[in-house]
């Protein structure tokens, strides 16, 4: 009896965690088309580079 | 409205103002100045200063031919100077609008201004270089063509162009000397052909234009829908 009760709280923790990781994945897997876009429009455009003044 | 309200909303608007308070990004279209003084004087009055940058910003203009020809152009640029050097970033988009095919043969200059000033001693001397997608879509005129070229301080890097109808690309990087002024004038023409015929819908711009950019995006969503997919055929498994 009093093991479930020590279990319990890890149990909750181990629940806690995976519910965290799963939304961490969702809003990754939500994220990545626009960070796909994002970076593709930057490297479509004409662009032009110099040096600093030295 | 509370005044904490008030102070967060005067705090946005002036965020959002920011990127066009100064700092140049000027637009040029057949002579028309459509976006801040064209050419920007020299000074900090209309420059990028080291440590600053301009945008993303984005803008529009409807071009009309005495012809009647019209023409849709949308832009987008940005720029910044720090430690690494100066970079600027553009793409004009023009598309034909008119109902009917274009009667007269229509020039498009579209000229981007961003000046940089420092002080400090030395010279904007070294490699500069040009890196330039241009597209060429639709059904446009025979004949019509897309070409653009970067200059500093009236100094071109090269023409790149003109190209008919498809994509292209262009890369070019030339040693500049002379650059010895505070202010450092950098000015991307591009110059869009579209000869007589030209069809609604038809564009020219320098970039992948929306059916490449949304490939990527497409990819990723078929990508996240099979994620989905996979992940409710395991915990169907598991049930």
């Amino acid at each position: 009896m009093e093991q479930d009760k020590n279990s319990e709280p890890a149990e909750n923790a181990k629940s806690d965690r995976r519910e965290a990781i799963q939304k961490l994945g969702r809003f990754a897997a939500y994220a990545a088309p626009f960070t796909v876009l994002a970076l593709t429009k930057k490297a479509d455009a004409a662009t032009g580079h110099g040096p600093p003044k030295h | 409205m509370s005044t904490r309200a008030k102070k967060w909303y005067l705090l946005a608007a002036f965020l959002l103002l920011l990127p066009s308070a100064a700092f140049a990004g000027d637009i040029q279209i057949n002579g028309t100045c459509v976006l801040g003084t064209c050419p920007p004087p020299s000074g900090t009055s209309d420059a990028l200063q080291l440590g600053q940058s301009i945008g993303p910003a984005s803008g529009s203009y409807l071009l009309t031919f005495a012809d009647t020809d019209a023409y849709s152009i949308t832009w987008t640029y940005s720029a910044w100077y720090n430690a690494g050097g100066t970079e600027i970033i553009v793409n004009p988009v023009a598309t034909y609008i008119g109902a009917s095919p274009s009667v007269g043969n229509d020039a498009i200059a579209f000229n981007f201004f961003q000046n940089y000033y420092d002080n400090s001693r030395g010279s904007w001397d070294g490699a500069y270089t040009e890196t330039v997608p241009l597209a060429l879509l639709g059904s446009v005129g025979s004949g019509s063509t897309v070409s653009a070229q970067l200059f500093y301080d009236g100094q071109g890097l090269g023409l790149v162009g003109p190209f008919g109808p498809g994509y292209h690309f262009g890369q070019n990087t030339v040693n500049l000397t002379g650059l010895t002024a505070s202010t450092l004038a950098a000015e991307y023409e591009f110059t869009f052909d579209f000869a007589a015929g030209t069809l609604t819908g038809a564009s020219a711009s320098s970039g992948i234009p929306e059916p490449c950019q949304a490939l990527p995006l497409g990819l990723a969503l078929a990508g996240l829908v099979c994620s989905r997919l996979g992940v409710r055929r395991r915990s169907s498994y598991t049930t």
